[in-house]
């Protein structure tokens, strides 16, 4: 029998026929409209085995637009959600007091179901790895929840549909990409919709509620009051290296709201893993010729919230499950909400990195002692410095140059550079470095930190701000002591 | 195994690559103008964007 236990707080099936997905939604505590059942149950249906349904659930999120919207108009909504829990087996009645023993790695997520006519899909946790998502390499972070006195968590990237009184799709990117910032970082705070809808004071295209959209200007000010710092980009003012940019961003783990055809806003926090090793381009900076790591990505994962979460923004449109309806060269502008010691944004770092490696006196090829003739890929990303010394701690470079990296101070963040030949590349493998302080001026020329290529090692003494040759300590090592080394794995999680 | 100060390891050699601080200024100047049009080219789409985000709706 799939119907295992009803009450007036909990709804336990099994979803194993089309029977039981139509038993589901005749019990979800309210109706919601055939559409949105339809879109989740052909969303879930290949995984979900069994859903709890936890009815008359208080939803901060729902609660915080009720209570500064919703309670104010004539008709009356009801004030609680319900949340359905979904697990990738069916259970057993006797094992559902203890949830967290017995199916903790069952757990793919939940849903909050809003009390709406329309647009109910609240806030959703769902692991991609156990809901069909495949070739990605994205962020996410952890939630934890309390179900029938067990304690399970999720590992997805959140997501919210919007209400379209509250929230239309920009406030749904941007809830998705803080919530995720203060999931995964404590020092961001956590912010609800209503509130985040009104972080912008800029009335001049009318009420901010029921909310008509909002403008990219307005976006950037919501993300410069929550206490970031937006970097601004619109495809036909930098038509040259955009792509690259918003890749960087997200190689960097920095989620991006970008805007597709003009009038739609998608939350972008991954990209697809498969390198497509055909579709490099050589470019040529000042005779030094190289390859982007960025030109090998098929395309992007985000979240669109006319849809449910995980979505394919690929740089050829193919139909397919979850591949969205845009593909890549529609996105026309981005956001990049960057934290206060980000100073120097990616662009910039891009322009600084490829003087110094075509530099007659600093370049790769001056100095270089091992790889001149190789393709040479370049891979451009921010990191935390504590991330990259742990990871060099535990992936060392040749006679021991990580140690200089794990022992020298940093700013609390880098861009890193990281220089490798198209075949090490392919092995993931890197041969080379150069690193930039985050915190510095564009106009600083001497912003890196430390530059390594094979057998050739500078460190920069970024506390001298004069022209004394004494601030570089410049060493080399010999060839025979040369070789490749672990490309740098971020806190991106590939599925 | 490399102890602390990159002096200390055994397989680093100690080179220079400039030899007065006039060679140092030099290195700078010609970064400066090797980055000039680039930096300049940066700013000037940065105003045009927040321009153009004032007319960007989403919706």
């Amino acid at each position: 029998m799939s119907e295992l236990d009803k009450s007036d707080n909990f709804f336990i099936l099994n979803l194993s026929s089309d029977d039981d997905w139509i038993n589901f939604g005749n019990n979800l505590g309210f109706d919601i409209s055939k559409a949105y059942l339809k879109k989740i149950r052909e969303y879930l249906k290949p995984v979900v085995k069994s859903v709890i349904v936890e009815y008359k659930y208080e939803c901060k999120d729902y609660k915080n637009s009720y209570h500064n919207f919703y309670s104010k108009k004539f008709t009356e909504y009801n004030r609680k959600c319900s949340r359905a829990h979904f697990f990738n087996v069916e259970m057993d009645l006797e094992n559902i007091w203890a949830l967290d023993d017995k199916y903790k790695d069952n757990y793919i997520g939940y849903i909050v179901l809003r009390p709406l006519d329309r647009f109910s899909i609240g806030r959703t946790m769902l692991d991609p790895s156990l809901v069909g998502v495949k070739d990605a390499t994205l962020f996410t972070c952890s939630n934890e929840v309390n179900l029938l006195g067990s304690t399970l968590q999720v590992q997805a990237f959140p997501f919210i549909g919007q209400d379209t009184d509250v929230t239309v799709c920009a406030h749904a990117a941007i809830w998705m990409i803080l919530r995720y910032f203060s999931q995964k970082y404590n020092y961001y705070p956590e912010i609800k919709p209503f509130e985040i809808a009104q972080l912008t004071k800029d009335v001049s295209l009318g009420r901010l509620l029921p909310s008509k959209g909002l403008t990219m200007s307005q976006i950037s000010e919501i993300i410069a009051n929550y206490g970031m710092h937006p970097d601004l980009y619109i495809k036909n003012y930098s038509k040259a290296n955009f792509d690259k940019i918003l890749y960087y961003y997200i190689e960097s783990g920095i989620p991006i709201i970008a805007s597709v055809d003009n009038r739609h806003a998608l939350a972008v926090f991954g990209h697809c893993t498969e390198l497509n090793f055909q579709s490099l381009v050589e470019y040529d900076h000042k005779g030094f010729k190289y390859y982007n790591s960025a030109d090998l990505i098929n395309g992007f994962i985000v979240n669109d919230d006319n849809y449910l979460p995980y979505r394919y923004l690929l740089k050829k449109k193919i139909a397919g499950d979850k591949v969205s309806e845009y593909s890549h060269s529609e996105v026309d502008s981005f956001i990049a909400p960057l934290n206060e010691k980000i100073y120097l944004s990616a662009e910039e770092m891009e322009t600084l990195a490829l003087s110094v490696i075509s530099d007659p006196n600093l370049g790769f090829k001056k100095h270089t002692k091992k790889f001149k003739d190789d393709k040479i890929i370049l891979r451009m990303f921010l990191t935390s410095s504590r991330k990259y010394k742990h990871f060099r701690r535990r992936n060392p470079m040749y006679v021991g140059l990580e140690k200089f990296y794990i022992e020298q101070p940093m700013p609390r963040f880098i861009w890193v550079v990281e220089i490798s030949t198209v075949d090490k590349y392919k092995e993931g493998k890197v041969i080379g470095e150069i690193i930039f302080d985050s915190t510095a001026n564009k106009h600083d020329m001497f912003s890196f930190m430390y530059i390594h290529y094979p057998g050739f090692f500078l460190v920069n003494d970024r506390n001298e701000i004069g022209d004394a040759p004494s601030r570089f300590k410049v060493s080399e090592i010999a060839l025979e002591n040369i070789t490749e080394y672990s490309i740098f794995i971020s806190n991106l999680r590939r599925v | 195994m490399p102890i602390l100060g990159i002096e200390k390891n055994p397989f680093l050699k100690t080179k220079s690559i400039f030899n007065s601080s006039d060679d140092v200024q030099k290195t700078r100047l010609e970064l400066e103008k090797s980055t000039e049009a680039r930096f300049k080219e940066i700013d000037r789409n940065k105003s045009l964007a927040i321009d153009e985000s004032r007319k960007k709706y989403l919706d």
